[in-house]
């Protein structure tokens, strides 16, 4: 083998390497769940995280939903079809799933997420 | 007259298999009383998903070795990789990139591996091949069941079984559905075009076309005319042949990852060998023959099975009261296609020998109106 050879199949390999860090990186799903344990609010909530399908939160309970990568998210709220809070929130680091109350959530402040363990509360 | 039914007969005689499921498919149609938007709209969808597939089985047939039924190996491969990139809860294009990564350096060694064999049962490769699908599937259903959640651990309830042992045996594909589909859809009336999808499909034409202008395409295909003509021409045929069936098993991989990130859902254990049986019957339902296939096959063969597989169960619930029964004829159709087309081949390998024995034997003339070689 060529020494030039040698030098493709290395950066080959090497890029093949980057690629499969940047889709683990990048594309890793963490789960958020969004509590409507609000009771101060009447009726379940329509909520959408990053542009995905919709997904309705029944009173007094919650959902999980799945995000792609850490860092920051676009939360959309809807009540009876119409758009009432849209926002966004970082996930919280080093931890794989965490919690967002619709309850803490008021316009202009920030987003309060705080990990959670996905298994226990998956029950 | 004769001239015209002569032609006739050559042309139903050359493409027996296609019209027979031309001509079903049209039944089925009316039938089915399906409207035109309907069929249409999903026959793009089905197209996105399953041509690469079909593509697979170009190159094997081009060398000469026919229906790559040992594409089961990279489907597998392809599968492996979903499996992990959904434990590991990768999701979207990013999944599918995952586990294009994971599946290709194993797809490529099941490939050699299964080169190596079929060098070794020369003449008989599309049984070996098959037989080789089925012993996959055992050490696939072993590292499935066995080794993993015992020698790899499974990270998610998502995917393990519930006794935590060993793969579900149907795996939700939902954080990767769509994740090539989805990236550009271009939405067109009714009809929803997945952009990129196709532009993969496109590519990999592309590359057929070029690849059969390459040394080594032109080394399979003169391989695939005549091995001991090719091997005194200095051509490495065993070699050839092996790196045939490595890129239809490399391509075999990623067309099953693109077929099950369409369909959102993944049945673990007997998908795969679903994938071989269709990209066998479309490729030659599309006309063509264990020694003979093109692009336009495989395109045509995926727009009339899947014409089929569309209108054939709503048509058995109408003329047979069960859409079970118009299922089951989908499914009868398909490998009746394949044992048809087999035995065409076999009809038409002995008619040639013996017009070319009349013709050794001075029986010019009926060697030259006969012949279709």
């Amino acid at each position: 083998m060529t020494k030039r050879s040698m030098i493709v199949r290395g950066a080959l390999l090497a890029l093949y390497i980057a690629v499969g860090i940047w889709a683990y990186s990048t594309g890793k799903g963490y789960k958020i769940f969004v509590d409507n344990t609000d009771p101060a609010v009447a009726g379940a909530i329509t909520v959408a995280i990053d542009g995905a399908t919709p997904v309705k939160v029944r009173l007094g309970g919650y959902t999980g939903i799945m995000v792609k990568g850490t860092g920051s998210h676009r939360i959309k709220i809807m009540r009876e079809g119409a758009p009432d809070f849209i926002g966004e929130f970082r996930f919280p680091p080093e931890s794989t799933a965490a919690a967002l109350a619709v309850s803490g959530i008021r316009p202009g402040s920030e987003i309060v997420v705080t990990p959670v363990d996905p298994e226990t509360r998956d029950r | 007259m004769t001239l015209k039914a002569d032609k006739l007969g050559k042309f139903l005689s050359d493409n027996i298999v296609t019209v027979i499921f031309l001509a079903l498919t049209l039944v089925a149609i009316p039938f089915s009383r399906l409207s035109g938007t309907y069929i249409l709209s999903n026959l793009i969808d089905r197209f996105a998903r399953s041509s690469f597939l079909v593509f697979a089985l170009i190159l094997p047939i081009m060398a000469g070795m026919g229906i790559n039924f040992a594409m089961v190996l990279g489907a597998t491969a392809g599968q492996i990789g979903l499996i992990f990139a959904i434990d590991n809860n990768i999701m979207g294009v990013q999944g599918l990139v995952y586990a294009s990564l994971l599946g290709m350096p194993i797809s490529i060694l099941l490939g050699w591996f299964c080169g190596q064999i079929l060098n070794r049962a020369r003449g008989r490769e599309m049984v070996t091949g098959f037989i080789l699908g089925f012993f996959m599937d055992g050490v696939y259903q072993f590292f499935g069941l066995y080794v993993m959640g015992w020698l790899i651990p499974i990270k998610t309830g998502q995917v393990a079984q519930i006794d935590g042992g060993g793969v579900r045996n149907t795996l939700g594909l939902e954080s990767v559905r769509g994740g090539l589909d989805k990236i550009i859809s271009l939405k067109i009336g009714p009809f929803a075009f997945p952009i990129v999808t196709f532009a993969v499909i496109a590519l990999l034409c592309v590359f057929i076309i070029w690849f059969r202008k390459t040394k080594l395409g032109q080394d399979m295909r003169a391989i695939g005319q005549e091995q001991g003509v090719s091997h005194s021409a200095g051509i490495n045929v065993d070699r050839t042949r092996i790196l045939a069936i490595v890129i239809s098993t490399l391509l075999a991989c990623l067309g099953q990852i693109i077929y099950l990130q369409n369909m959102g859902n993944m049945f673990t254990y007997t998908s795969q060998r679903q994938a071989g049986y269709f990209a066998a019957a479309a490729i030659l339902v599309g006309g063509a023959t264990v020694t003979r296939a093109t692009i336009k096959n495989v395109f045509i063969g995926v727009f009339l099975v899947h014409s089929l597989y569309i209108t054939m169960p709503l048509a058995g619930k109408e003329l047979f009261d069960s859409a079970m029964i118009g299922q089951y004829m989908s499914d009868f159709i398909n490998f009746g296609i394949i044992s048809l087309a087999l035995v065409l081949h076999a009809w038409r390998n002995r008619r040639n020998a013996d017009l070319a024995r009349a013709g050794l034997r001075g029986g010019a003339a009926l060697a030259a109106a006969g012949g279709d070689k």
